[in-house]
């Protein structure tokens, strides 16, 4: 195989004066290596493609895996297994009102204490700031059940025991849920609106105040608004951490049925008790209810965008 | 009217110490300097968004130093607009007035504006600033800065991301609502042909401090020190030297007498007052003080075609080639001799001007 140079070599020791041959030759090499070369780039655009296309195929199928075993094993309009079933009973209607009041009650207050904390996080160029960004990711990468333990033991030291008796009681009650889905949704909320913050150049900001905003106003009506994408996805996923918690909520408030016993919490004790059927109609339920509500806000949120 | 005295500010490492300025009402000033000198610096603290070290800043004969910028009664136009995404097109224009509540007058106001800016109706209308060329964002920036009728309106490299042409068309739209309007205005830029443009007064800023402050027209024809010669890439400087204040200075055959005592200077020549002259055009015209000299290349700048000349003691001058163009066709040949004439308004003094040098005006 001969390049470039090669061929442009040749052609002028063999042309000698015929600049039409010259020209010939050295135009007939270089499309034999513009042709492997086209070849190489084909080649490595289909295996970047095929990159892609695996990654993104594993991941629908381990969430279409996981709907489908259940949808094989359990009859979706069967009286016993179906999640319809699974509303006619009291203690799985009252798991779902009290999942869905506190992941949205606790997502919501998680979020009015993100933004400040999130803004100071994106803006602040201090060093010891990253320790404190640090810091509260700590939340995010402890297991739930060492959350509640921590909420446990803090609730049962004297401040804790004052909080309770003299403001409101938190441990085996439905605000220790609150207070445990929160913690585990601010951590979430803080790292997306924080990257949100980022996002909004603080050059608009600095030209809303030289229009007349003050610090707050140049917040509320620039910050804020730009954000709103970001405000909307640590919302919703600030809200499925609360709604999908286990570990955190079953170590401080129990799991007592018609208390507080959440929708995860009512699948693991139906899977417990041996309930399988209810247990499947319950988790498809509890499927059903946040895919609903993850496209719902999505939908929301275009719509708004449009 | 923008009165900065003394004023010290601090960014890390770097500081534009004991920075004085005035600009008088009504006037437009450019703030010109190379990257990185402090303009930037001197024009946040002006706004509000940078804490000085030291010293006071009066805007409309009020006391601002410590004010935050929504108090300052100004405005400002960022290098790309900074328009606000998530808001309209007429929201955008309409937000400081919205935010300090008079939207009252706006009906009236805001047709006017967009006339003169000339913002049609149909851009006025649109929802959503992302379709805007970058024209129309600066348009749009612009009339959103005029809107709030500031005290003072600065603007940050404003307009130079654009091409030429859009840049030169909004550059005259806004000196002339400026100078309708009577409007103060500061202007940071790089570009002296921006300068030109749109100002009253430049001020040049080099190495952390100002060094000159003068009249647009005459910036050029006086520059203060051999530095901003060298920022406005000013062409023809040139060393001279005399051996006693009596003798005129010389540059080969040229010779000059000059307002100074020294005995060695360093001036400018303005190439468009200096001429190529085809053979016998200095008898026809009666111009003396002329010299013989090589074209070393011919070129075309701001429409006007030049020749680089070289003389026979290694002095390269650009001079205008318009006179020979009147005797000849096309321009002089490279390598060909020609005669160069250079009078004494063309020559100009580095460093001796009335205007303003150094750190205080």
């Amino acid at each position: 195989m001969s390049g470039w140079l090669d061929g442009d070599v040749t052609s002028v020791g063999l042309s000698a004066g015929s600049s039409c041959l010259h020209f010939h030759q050295a135009t007939v090499e270089p499309t034999t290596q513009t042709a492997l070369w086209w070849g190489a780039v084909k080649l490595g655009r289909l295996g970047f493609r095929m990159f892609l296309l695996t990654g993104m195929g594993i991941a629908v199928t381990i969430v279409v895996l996981l709907i489908v075993a259940q949808a094989t094993y359990a009859d979706p309009t069967s009286s016993a297994t179906g999640p319809w079933a699974a509303l006619g009973q009291r203690d799985i209607r009252s798991a779902i009102s009290l999942s869905l009041m506190t992941a949205t009650v606790s997502s919501l207050i998680a979020l009015v204490i993100a933004i400040p904390t999130a803004y100071v996080l994106a803006r602040s160029r201090r060093r010891w700031m990253k320790v404190i960004d640090a810091l509260l990711d700590v939340p995010l990468v402890l297991s739930p059940v060492v959350i509640g333990i921590s909420l446990l033991l803090l609730f049962r030291s004297t401040p804790g025991r004052w909080f309770e008796s003299h403001l409101v009681r938190v441990i085996f009650e439905v605000p220790g849920i609150i207070v445990a889905q929160t913690v585990l949704a601010l951590a979430m909320e803080i790292r997306v609106l924080k990257a949100a913050f980022e996002d909004v150049d603080p050059r608009l900001e600095q030209t809303a105040r030289t229009l007349g905003c003050t610090p707050w106003g140049a917040f509320w009506r620039v910050t804020l608004p730009m954000a709103r994408p970001g405000l909307i996805a640590a919302l919703v996923l600030g809200w499925s951490r609360a709604l999908g918690d286990f570990g955190a909520t079953v170590t401080i408030a129990g799991a007592m049925p018609n208390k507080t016993e959440t929708m995860p919490l009512a699948v693991y004790s139906r899977l417990e008790s041996i309930q399988i059927g209810k247990a499947l109609g319950l988790s498809m339920l509890l499927f059903m209810i946040a895919f609903a509500v993850l496209i719902a806000v999505r939908v929301a949120a275009e719509r708004r965008q449009a | 009217m923008i009165r900065v005295e003394n004023v010290t500010v601090q960014a890390g490492d770097y500081a534009l110490k004991n920075v004085n300025l005035h600009v008088p009402e009504g006037t437009s000033r450019i703030v010109l300097g190379p990257s990185g000198t402090g303009k930037t610096l001197l024009l946040e603290a002006m706004l509000g968004l940078r804490a000085v070290a030291a010293g006071r800043i009066f805007i409309g004969g009020r006391e601002v130093t410590n004010l935050p910028p929504e108090a300052r009664g100004i405005a400002y136009m960022p290098q790309d607009g900074a328009l606000f995404p998530h808001l309209s097109v007429r929201e955008n224009i309409c937000f400081g007035r919205r935010v300090h509540g008079t939207l009252a007058g706006v009906a009236t106001e805001l047709p006017e504006l967009c006339q003169a800016l000339h913002i049609s109706d149909a851009m006025l209308a649109r929802h959503s600033i992302r379709s805007l060329s970058g024209g129309e964002r600066q348009r749009v920036a612009l009339a959103r800065s005029l809107l709030v009728k500031p005290n003072v309106l600065f603007l940050d490299e404003s307009f130079s991301a654009l091409d030429a042409n859009v840049r030169q068309q909004l550059l005259l739209q806004l000196r002339q609502i400026q100078q309708a309007r009577r409007q103060t205005l500061v202007y940071v830029t790089h570009n002296q042909y921006d300068a030109e443009l749109l100002g009253d007064d430049v001020t040049v800023v080099l190495g952390g401090a100002i060094a000159q402050t003068a009249p647009v027209r005459d910036l050029c024809v006086t520059p203060g020190s051999a530095a901003i010669a060298q920022f406005l890439q000013l062409p023809n400087m040139v060393a001279l030297q005399r051996a006693s204040v009596d003798e005129p200075f010389r540059c080969d055959a040229l010779s000059w007498t000059l307002p100074t005592d020294a005995l060695a200077v360093t001036v400018t020549i303005r190439r468009e007052a200096c001429h190529v002259l085809a053979a016998g055009q200095a008898e026809a015209l009666g111009l003396t003080n002329t010299v013989a000299a090589t074209v070393t290349s011919v070129f075309t700048a701001q429409r006007r075609d030049y020749a680089r000349v070289t003389l026979s003691d290694g002095t390269v001058l650009e001079c205008d080639v318009a006179l020979w163009q009147l005797h000849a066709d096309g321009l002089p040949e490279v390598g060909a001799m020609v005669l160069v004439h250079v009078p004494s308004n063309a020559v100009s003094l580095i460093g001796a001007t009335r205007y303003t040098q150094g750190a205080n005006e």
